[in-house]
């Protein structure tokens, strides 16, 4: 093999795929960069078996073939390249491959690219198309719900769904749900799958383009791809039956309130200071009147205090929740007014931004005995 | 025709196979004769026994002795003079009361009883050998009783065959009286074992000077005194601290209203009170004297009235439990720690050892001064506790400032293997297990946690299987689980709806969790929901707690030992292991042959 091609180009190339770059691995072959010549360009994949990701580049070919390169090597040494093109040849004698780039060139052994497990594209008719804006709003409102313990897989997850003419993504912990849903022209294909919360991380890192670019989304009962713009993404799903989200956003409230968020989040951050302690910071609420009392206590610390105003209709109500639900969903509402809907201390809440029926969180309150 | 076949047996045949209930091995002649003497109000009891009491059992006691005639009748069948009538039965003060040991006893063996009272002018020797009386005269004698028995067994071959070696039956032997005298300070027991006086007590009524003669001076500091009272349950006694472990539970007596019982109800309540301190493989040394009213037990449920029966065996335990507890808690005394249980292992018994311990004795009372208050990270505390009026409704521990101080502080200088800390303290060299230090650190920060569990709801119930079994005591418990900040509901057959728990659980170790809950809800006897808190908490602290392996500089090091001389139990993890290991300076000048 042997390529002519752009640092930078080749750089974007090689940062991409890297996310699928095994670290801890048994199989050697593994952490390396697949490179491959097709027609005038050029494929790098890399793959840990639960993320497979290819990106195709632009490149002058000069000889066919595959090669494969330590990932984390070439990582290092591509960004640090001091010319603007890159030479890749391989040595057919001793096996190595030679790396020039204005002054530097670098020699390095070749992992036997036969044994790389080149990416299957799927082959499917189950596909849809999503602007990359829509799909990062989607990921970035509502990921950060997952559950991290993997006692129930399927919450490891996001459920993305596709109605009539929207895509949702709906993720939960069993403590808290977050739902958020977009329109989109009408598609052909019902989408239902789960997608582990890991891989939707790393494509919504690579959505970056700054004008909307579509992004192919196919899948099969076991996988998932996303295509756009040269890059391939394919992934695990994870398999088994979502609960129906439905049950559990609740409809009517006795209590509903609206506060500033920003006033709110501060406030809550404040107050959380001091019930910051393992995994659970709890810290109570109490609505009444036209004010909002936040307080923690935490009996080898102290305790804290903070009243903001609100607007509050219905009864009157003490509650109590981990401040990291809260903060995590208010980090995450754009808007500057939020509205909180609540029934009794001991039933789920919801936090939406104000006349928007478009994201929605759900929220277990805490019982203190 | 017919032909009967039933018959009565005669009393001779029917007294040997009956003495099987009461006499078992020499063992359990002992434990009958020295219950007799102590119900005969003897203040000295002498025990003497030949190849472990096989060929030649004597015990002499200095009680009221008895006349001719009442000798004559003691050894005839359910002959007694403890009680009248069956009545009597509900509230026993003496030992005995069924009237079974002697013919019983007499009935297997070559028996001679010699017996004055202080009416007689001389004392009554009474001979019966395989149950018949073969010779009856008067003989000289002091005021009390003689019993030998000899040859134990001669005419019932078949038990004869199940005695055990004769060093086996010699150390049962040794064994029954421990404890008997244990159960008895007030009197003074001398064992004599092939002319050998291996057991001897003072008898001047101190429990802590007879459990010294009996185990040794090397237990003299290592003791912890229990007093507690609960509905009219006194319990005292001593129980060894936790790094004077022992391998079995020989070294555990339980004293019920003065008579030494078996009692897996007790033992598993001081089991259960030790459980943050103790190994599983190790048992406690304990001497329990249990006071109850005679009327709330049976102890006529055993021939050898080795078992009792309590009649509210719930505040027994609970009972035991707290009393143990609170003798651990109250005394936070820094470990001289396994040092003295190595070298005790390494030379258990010559006297040497014995004298040279008595300069390391000096060092550990002036520790026990200097350390007992731990005082300065405590007085900060609680000044931080007066700043802020905080209300911690009753959390904050009880905290002893009484005491000067002379602060307790160790000054880290290494660590080892990533694992332990090298620390200097005031009195010599400390070896800190960073990881059992962390744990107990963490237990202690969590368990103060316990009476105010957060519960998180959840969203969409996990679903989990349990066996019938399971099932019906989580519903027979499920206000407890509901305390415990688990609620649980029938989804199916099999299957529990989980819609809370505790937030501090994660849901992968739920289902251990409440397993772990069934376990302690069947052995404990209806714990509180805290003590089954508190066994989460072990496995939490645990988890969090840093690992061997984990580099820390000094400054961490010092902050760790900070912590952990503020902690209510320093010297070992929830587990029970050791956290920290001290060589005094005398130890080490031991060491080093200095001394």
């Amino acid at each position: 093999m042997k390529i002519i091609c752009d640092k930078n180009l080749l750089n974007f190339a090689v940062q991409t795929v890297q996310k699928a770059v095994a670290t801890k691995t048994p199989m050697p072959i593994l952490t390396g960069i697949y490179i491959t010549t097709k027609n005038n360009q050029v494929e790098l994949e890399a793959t840990d078996y639960e993320i497979g990701i290819t990106c195709t580049i632009d490149a002058q070919i000069i000889e066919n073939g595959s090669i494969v390169i330590s990932g984390k090597y070439l990582q290092e040494m591509v960004r640090r390249l001091p010319g603007e093109t890159v030479n890749i040849e391989t040595n057919q004698e001793d096996k190595t491959i030679l790396i020039t780039s204005g002054t530097a060139q670098f020699n390095l052994l070749s992992l036997p690219s036969e044994e790389f497990p080149v990416i299957q594209r799927l082959k499917t008719e189950n596909k849809i198309l999503v602007k990359d804006n829509i799909l990062r709003e989607l990921i970035k409102k509502t990921i950060f719900a997952c559950a991290t313990d993997e006692s129930r897989p399927i919450f490891t997850g996001g459920l993305m769904e596709t109605r009539a003419n929207d895509i949702r993504l709906i993720a939960t912990n069993t403590h808290r749900l977050a739902f958020k849903k977009n329109e989109i022209a009408l598609q052909s294909k019902k989408l239902q799958i789960i997608i582990p919360s890991k891989i939707l991380q790393e494509v919504a890192k690579l959505l970056t383009s700054d004008v909307p670019i579509d992004v192919e989304i196919t899948w099969t009962q076991n996988q998932v791809a996303f295509s756009f713009d040269g890059v391939y993404i394919l992934s695990r799903l994870i398999e088994g039956q979502f609960p129906d989200y439905n049950k559990v956003i609740p409809n009517d409230f006795s209590t509903e309130i609206t506060v500033d968020k920003q006033l709110f989040l501060a406030a809550v951050e404040r107050v959380a200071l001091l019930s910051r302690d393992g995994d659970y910071n709890i810290i109570k609420f109490l609505f009444k009147d036209e004010s909002i009392m936040i307080t923690s206590n935490n009996p080898e610390i102290g305790k804290a205090c903070e009243i903001i105003p609100g607007n509050i209709s219905g009864k009157e109500l003490e509650i109590a929740f981990n401040a990291k639900y809260i903060t995590d969903i208010l980090k995450n509402l754009d808007s500057d007014i939020i509205s909180i809907s609540l029934n009794t201390s001991l039933s789920p809440g919801c936090i939406k931004p104000i006349d928007d029926e478009t994201y929605i969180y759900v929220i277990t309150p805490v019982r203190i005995n | 025709m017919t032909k009967n076949i039933i018959h009565i047996l005669d009393e001779n045949t029917a007294n040997k196979i009956s003495a099987g209930e009461v006499v078992e091995r020499p063992a359990s002649v002992i434990k009958e004769l020295v219950e007799n003497s102590l119900d005969a109000q003897a203040t000295t009891i002498e025990i003497e026994i030949r190849d472990g009491g096989t060929s030649f059992i004597r015990v002499t006691d200095n009680g009221i002795g008895m006349s001719s005639q009442d000798a004559q009748l003691a050894i005839l069948r359910h002959a007694t003079s403890k009680i009248k009538s069956v009545d009597d039965l509900t509230h026993i003060q003496s030992l005995g009361f069924r009237g079974e040991a002697l013919p019983s006893i007499a009935a297997v063996s070559k028996f001679c009883l010699i017996s004055r009272d202080k009416f007689s002018n001389f004392a009554a020797m009474i001979k019966v050998e395989g149950g018949i009386i073969i010779e009856k005269e008067e003989s000289g004698s002091q005021i009390g009783t003689t019993i030998t028995v000899e040859d134990i067994f001669y005419n019932t071959p078949a038990r004869r065959k199940f005695l055990k070696s004769v060093a086996t039956e010699s150390s049962n032997i040794h064994n029954i009286t421990t404890k008997l005298a244990l159960s008895h300070p007030e009197v003074s027991f001398k064992l004599i074992n092939n002319q050998r006086l291996v057991l001897s007590t003072p008898g001047n009524k101190s429990l802590s000077d007879t459990i010294t003669a009996l185990y040794g001076h090397q237990f003299e500091n290592d003791i912890l005194n229990i007093s507690f009272e609960l509905d009219n349950i006194f319990i005292s006694g001593f129980v060894g601290k936790p790094t004077s472990l022992k391998s079995s539970r020989a070294w555990q007596t339980f004293i019920v209203n003065s008579r030494v019982v078996q009692s897996r109800l007790i033992a598993k309540a001081v089991d259960n009170a030790y459980h943050s301190l103790l190994p599983s493989s190790g048992y406690p040394l304990i001497v329990l004297n249990i006071n109850i009213p005679a009327n709330s037990i049976d102890v006529n449920v055993h021939p050898q009235k080795a078992e009792v029966k309590f009649s509210d065996d719930k505040k027994i335990f609970q009972a035991v439990y707290h009393a143990v507890v609170n003798s651990l808690q109250q005394h936070k005394s820094l470990p001289a720690v396994s040092t003295n249980v190595q070298f005790n292992q390494m030379k258990p018994t010559t006297n040497n050892y014995l004298m040279s311990q008595q300069p390391g004795k000096k060092t550990f009372s002036q520790v026990h001064e200097e350390i007992l208050p731990f005082s300065q990270v405590l007085v900060q505390k609680q000044i931080q506790d007066q700043t802020y009026p905080i209300n911690t409704s009753g959390e904050t521990l009880a905290y002893n400032t009484d005491h000067d101080s002379s602060s307790f502080s160790l000054y880290p200088v290494g660590q080892l293997d990533d694992l332990y800390i090298i620390a200097l303290g005031t009195d010599g060299l400390y070896i800190i297990d960073q990881h059992a230090a962390h744990e107990r650190i963490l237990f202690d920060k969590l368990s103060s946690y316990t009476t105010r569990i957060p519960v998180q709801q959840i969203l969409i119930p996990l679903i989990i299987e349990f066996t019938n079994d399971e099932i019906s005591l989580i519903n027979e418990y499920n206000e407890l689980f509901y305390q415990l900040g688990l609620t649980l509901e029938p989804a199916g057959p099999n299957t529990m709806r989980l819609t809370e728990k505790p937030a501090d659980i994660i849901e992968n170790e739920i289902k251990k969790y409440i397993q772990d809950i069934l376990i302690l809800i069947q052995d404990h006897h209806k714990p509180g929901a805290n003590e089954l808190r508190l066994s989460a908490l072990q496995m939490a602290a645990c988890r969090s707690a840093i690992k061997a392996g984990e580099t820390l500089n000094i400054r961490q090091m010092q902050v760790l030992l900070n912590e952990l001389c503020a902690t209510t139990l320093p010297y070992s993890c929830p587990h029970g292991r050791p956290a920290i290991i001290r060589f005094s300076s005398p130890e080490l000048a031991k060491m080093f042959k200095r001394q």
